[in-house]
């Protein structure tokens, strides 16, 4: 694709070149150097300037057909996505498995220890570390999202990939960051989480739940997913405390049903659009 | 035209025979390989053809199985009308999910299907009563036409003659109006609803046929194996078929032949290394998304052009 000429006479590296026009001072016969993503005074790319028609797509949005030879996952259709994630899931399992077997283990917390009283009440200390872990986690992530160039270059991405690609982001390493990203958070998850039910390979079974909760926030509200669990973890209790384990068990499902039914940006979340 | 007839009346004599030199491990699988192309093939219907991502098709064979085994068992019906039943019932409660779910798409409609997935387990092991919860279910031997299936030689022929159905079926559909409606809707919905195809309905009958064709192998399995239990319907038997539809080819019916037949018979190949098979078969699903995403379908017309070998004449 690289070395045809497109359509409309150049080259498509260098035509992206050309629409991002001087925001990149680059030597117009080296098309291969990035471009810079230098942020204006508010912190924004100084120019969203978007060309007209760009008829070869920058990145392999999903849904299209990637280049032959790419075997990246990150520039996969959605559904090769979905599927190679459960199935890499399902080797980590069953390496886990040919090693420790389906036991599970014990996994002693150093803040483990008899409950705290506050009051009134009394608090298993696991429960307060895990509080001020999500505190944390969250405060971590909101500078992350809204005050460093990475993470303003991930929501970019996010918004808009051939948008973000034209800008000088480079979408594939951004895609990679933000794989690892969400495992390094899902790592978390497990070790606060491993201390009270114990190691088993099945632990991951929670994100079932985690997905839940993400659905009922809205998947592109960071806050909606904090409020999302902590309403699904509300409701599945009342439930199972008023009408019995039946419900309880039934409930995160209805509603993520229900909800994907009705709602399906979440009950925070933007509006999603589709585009032509 | 000829040359393939040929092919598929070699095909049918060999499976007839086939019984008669196979050991009773070796007839189970083959069994197996039977029900596992049924569910195939309806899958691909769904998720090769038209593009929809269905994490819950052994949910539809739990539906189908459950169904049937249950009408035998309370009402004392024979296997076939039984058989009808289970599969009405899979393929209705397929409409259902099919009716709300055709207007998501990608991540969302994977998400809905775990949840059907997951509540269709949950509800199955919380009435033990009536499906024997998590303790399992045993299913009588079959009755057909008056005559009690004792054998598993008398039990093949059954299976060889719903799978051919099936194949045959699938094959017509693929091939129908609402066939290329499907593959008009998976490589673009908005050009298919310009062209006057109904998004909606086209994504309804395609959920609906698929769980049509799992209630139809969720029965079979169930006196195939003559136990089940909830655990056999869950998120890896899933996995399996998309596993089968991928390496087999996706959107073609000898595709999900391919598949489902190598694939089931790959425990015999991996003799020894049981504990293996589940990091197996999903290497094989990674590997063959990412190096070939259309399977050895797509791997043998590729050969063909290649004129390495000489391609059967279609018609």
């Amino acid at each position: 694709m690289a070395d045809r000429p497109s359509a409309r006479g150049v080259r498509p590296e260098r035509r992206q070149h050309l629409c991002a026009g001087g925001a990149c001072a680059r030597d117009p016969v080296q098309g291969q150097r990035r471009a810079q993503f230098r942020p204006g005074r508010d912190g924004h790319p100084r120019r969203l300037y978007r060309p007209r028609a760009v008829d070869q797509p920058a990145v392999a949005v999903p849904g299209r057909r990637r280049a032959d030879g790419d075997h990246r996952l990150v520039a996969a259709p959605e559904f090769t996505l979905v599927i190679a994630t459960f199935a890499i899931g399902l080797i980590i399992k069953a390496a886990i498995r040919l090693h420790w077997q389906d036991n599970t283990s014990p996994f002693d917390a150093p803040y483990a220890g008899p409950a705290l009283a506050i009051g009134p009440l009394r608090v298993n200390p696991s429960y307060l570390v895990i509080i001020a872990c999500l505190t944390a986690l969250v405060g971590v992530l909101v500078t992350f999202f809204r005050g460093t160039k990475f993470g303003k270059a991930m929501r970019a991405v996010a918004i808009d990939p051939r948008a973000a690609r034209l800008m000088g982001i480079r979408v594939e390493s951004i895609f990679m960051s933000a794989w690892a990203l969400a495992a390094g958070i899902g790592a978390v998850a497990g070790l606060l989480l491993a201390p009270l039910i114990g190691i088993n390979p099945e632990i991951g079974q929670l994100i079932v739940k985690a997905l839940v909760a993400a659905v009922i926030g809205g998947f592109t509200s960071l806050g909606g997913a904090v409020a999302g669990g902590l309403l699904l973890g509300v409701l599945e209790t009342f439930c199972g405390a008023f009408f019995g384990a039946t419900l309880k068990n039934i409930v995160p499902f209805g509603i993520l049903i229900v909800l994907l039914l009705l709602k399906p940006q979440g009950l925070f979340g933007g509006s999603l659009q589709q585009r032509v | 035209m000829a040359s393939r007839n040929l092919v598929m009346l070699g095909a049918a004599a060999v499976l007839c025979v086939a019984p008669l030199a196979l050991g009773s491990y070796q007839l189970y699988l083959a069994q197996l390989m039977m029900i596992n192309v049924i569910a195939a093939a309806g899958l691909n219907l769904l998720t090769g053809n038209c593009g929809q991502i269905s994490l819950c098709h052994s949910s539809f064979m739990a539906i189908g199985a459950y169904a049937s085994a249950l009408v035998v068992i309370r009402t004392g019906l024979s296997f076939l009308p039984a058989l009808a039943i289970g599969t009405f019932a899979a393929a209705l409660l397929g409409a259902c999910l099919g009716y709300p779910a055709r207007r998501l798409s990608g991540l969302y409609l994977a998400l809905v299907t775990l949840g059907f997935l997951q509540l269709v387990q949950i509800l199955i092991e919380e009435f033990p009563e009536l499906t024997g919860g998590v303790r399992g279910l045993s299913v009588p031997k079959p009755q057909v036409l008056g005559y009690a299936i004792r054998s598993d030689f008398a039990l093949y022929y059954v299976l060889l003659g719903a799978a051919a159905f099936a194949v045959f079926l699938a094959d017509n559909l693929q091939r129908s109006r609402f066939g290329r409606a499907f593959n008009a809707v998976r490589q673009s919905a908005f050009a298919a609803q310009a062209l006057g195809i109904p998004l909606g309905r086209t994504k309804l009958v395609a959920f609906t046929l698929a769980a049509g064709f799992a209630g139809l192998s969720g029965g079979l399995m169930a006196v195939a194996v003559g136990f089940m239990d909830p655990t056999e319907f869950g998120i890896s038997t899933s996995l399996r078929q998309i596993t089968f539809i991928v390496v087999g080819g996706l959107g073609s019916v000898a595709g999900s032949v391919l598949g489902a037949v190598l694939l089931t018979g790959l425990p015999e190949f991996l003799r020894g290394t049981q504990e293996y098979a589940d990091l197996v078969y999903a290497a094989i699903l990674l590997g063959s998304l990412l190096f070939m995403p259309r399977g050895i379908k797509g791997l043998l017309d590729d050969l063909w052009s290649l004129r390495l070998v000489r391609k059967p004449a279609t018609p």
